[in-house]
């Protein structure tokens, strides 16, 4: 029902649920069209909190190799470890 | 006839004096103010140390120069260090200076001050050239030393914030020679990738002379060029770098640019969350207001209790028969024959009846119109009429009628 491309950002998403709230306050949709507003505005929220849930994103750090730029895994205790 | 005395050449005596000087004055430090300063186009500088009663030429030769914090001004108090050197096809010496340091303010803070003026006069420290942080950024670029305190802090704040926010580390070099260049790299990097959403370039406190990366003209202008916004973080709170004035953002710390920049997952959702209470309240409001328009509407006795209407209507039709038994079989049988008549009366009113008495009804018999009136029909045409008992079939023969 929702396109989920559209919240492609967590901006954009709080955007339409900033509306959505905004029209509901407005008093202006009836009933039906408020229950249909709610839906989406539940399917945005539960979009993004699975998005927030989805693993830990890793920590890269660029290193060159064969000339190249290239990203790779950083271990951050390597920052600890030579700490002074 | 005199005898001529012995004399040197010039050569000589030139020779003589300029390993006398050369050797007496080396490695000499030289206080004075600086007037007729010339940075000729071959690199080399050339100006002379003055006071009150004597000058004293000297120069700065290109490697020098180019080791040079702050941009020698004429009327600047200096503490020159060097060596007096003679030039023999001039005949003229000159302190050929090592280094050079301001008078009454460090060098640092000299060359802080000078380029600060620069680049401010260009605009590159204006408000109005600071754009927005994202507010919810996906991946952050960081120019940093990867081995440094700022890159720990940075991790550990941005961790605890929020982990699904991913982190790119660009490792740069951030202090001595040349690590602005290697910071301007990394600034430069990251812009040619499309999914960085904003960069922090910074490193942990140090002393001016370590933070002065920070303050170079090259990173400076690299900051400017970023089309992704950028957050200095160099240092403690009390340092402020060039680079700070110029990004889009000066945090104090690095631990304050991941707090800055690292959005709070728990914020995030506790914002997600009042926003859907909000609107649940609003949808629960607006379906309470059209449940008592609804009750409002059954309210009324026709939807209450239809039962009740029934009875109602159930009792006034008793109460009318048991009127009617009591005023006796006189007054029904008269009821009853009124009943008859405007039975009877409803039964002429039938079309069948009309018929009985004699009408006819005529229709065109090709398309079955109701001949109402004479212009219904023309010569020629057949028409069907039905009577109370039968039908008839006829021609026409002629058609008159008023107008």
């Amino acid at each position: 029902m929702t396109d989920k491309v559209k919240y492609k950002s967590y901006e954009a998403a709080v955007e339409r649920l900033e509306q959505i709230t905004a029209q509901m306050e407005s008093g202006e949709p009836g009933l039906e069209e408020a229950i249909k507003l709610y839906t989406e505005a539940l399917e945005i929220a539960r979009f993004c909190d699975q998005k927030l849930n989805e693993a830990e994103a890793k920590i890269k750090i660029i290193m060159e190799k064969n000339g190249l730029l290239q990203e790779e895994e950083f271990e951050s205790d390597r920052a600890e470890a030579e700490e002074e | 006839m005199l005898e001529q005395p012995k004399a040197y050449t010039v050569s000589a005596i030139t020779r003589i004096i300029k390993a006398t000087l050369e050797e007496q004055f080396q490695s000499v430090w030289v206080e004075g103010e600086i007037s007729n300063y010339h940075h000729h186009t071959s690199g080399h500088r050339y100006l002379s140390l003055k006071d009150e009663h004597a000058v004293l030429k000297a120069v700065i030769w290109r490697s020098v120069g180019a080791t040079l914090k702050f941009t020698p001004q004429d009327g600047q108090r200096v503490l020159a260090f060097g060596d007096i050197n003679l030039y023999e096809k001039g005949g003229q010496y000159q302190l050929v200076i090592r280094r050079l340091q301001p008078v009454g303010i460090g060098a640092l803070e000299l060359a802080f001050r000078q380029l600060h003026e620069k680049l401010s006069a260009e605009g590159l420290f204006d408000e109005a050239r600071k754009r927005p942080l994202p507010e919810y950024p996906r991946k952050v670029g960081i120019v940093t030393s990867p081995t440094g305190a700022a890159i720990r802090d940075i991790i550990q704040i941005s961790r605890r914030r929020n982990p699904s926010v991913e982190l790119v580390i660009y490792p740069s070099a951030v202090q001595g020679d040349g690590a602005e260049d290697t910071i301007a790299a990394g600034l430069a990097y990251f812009n040619t990738r499309d999914d960085i959403d904003v960069i922090i370039t910074g490193r942990g406190g140090g002393s001016l002379e370590d933070l002065w990366p920070f303050n170079t003209e090259t990173v400076v202008r690299a900051i400017v060029a970023s089309r992704i916004p950028v957050v200095s973080a160099v240092g403690h709170e009390i340092d402020i770098t060039l680079s700070d004035l110029a990004a889009d953002l000066r945090a104090p710390t690095p631990s304050a640019a991941a707090e800055l920049v690292v959005w709070s997952r728990d914020e995030f959702r506790r914002r997600l969350d009042d926003l859907v209470y909000t609107q649940a309240q609003q949808l629960s409001y607006l379906a309470e207001h059209a449940r008592e328009a609804l009750c409002s509407l059954l309210d009324r006795p026709v939807f209450r209790r239809p039962a009740d209407l029934f009875n109602q209507r159930r009792q006034a039709l008793d109460n009318s028969l048991r009127l009617l038994g009591a005023a006796g079989k006189n007054r029904f049988d008269r009821i009853r024959n009124r009943l008859s008549l405007v039975v009877s009366r409803l039964e002429a009113l039938s079309p069948m009846k009309t018929l009985a008495r004699g009408y006819s009804v005529s229709r065109r018999l090709d398309d079955g119109a109701l001949v109402r009136s004479w212009k219904d029909a023309a010569k020629g045409d057949r028409l069907e009429t039905i009577l109370a008992d039968g039908r008839l079939v006829s021609l026409v023969d002629e058609t008159s009628g008023k107008s």
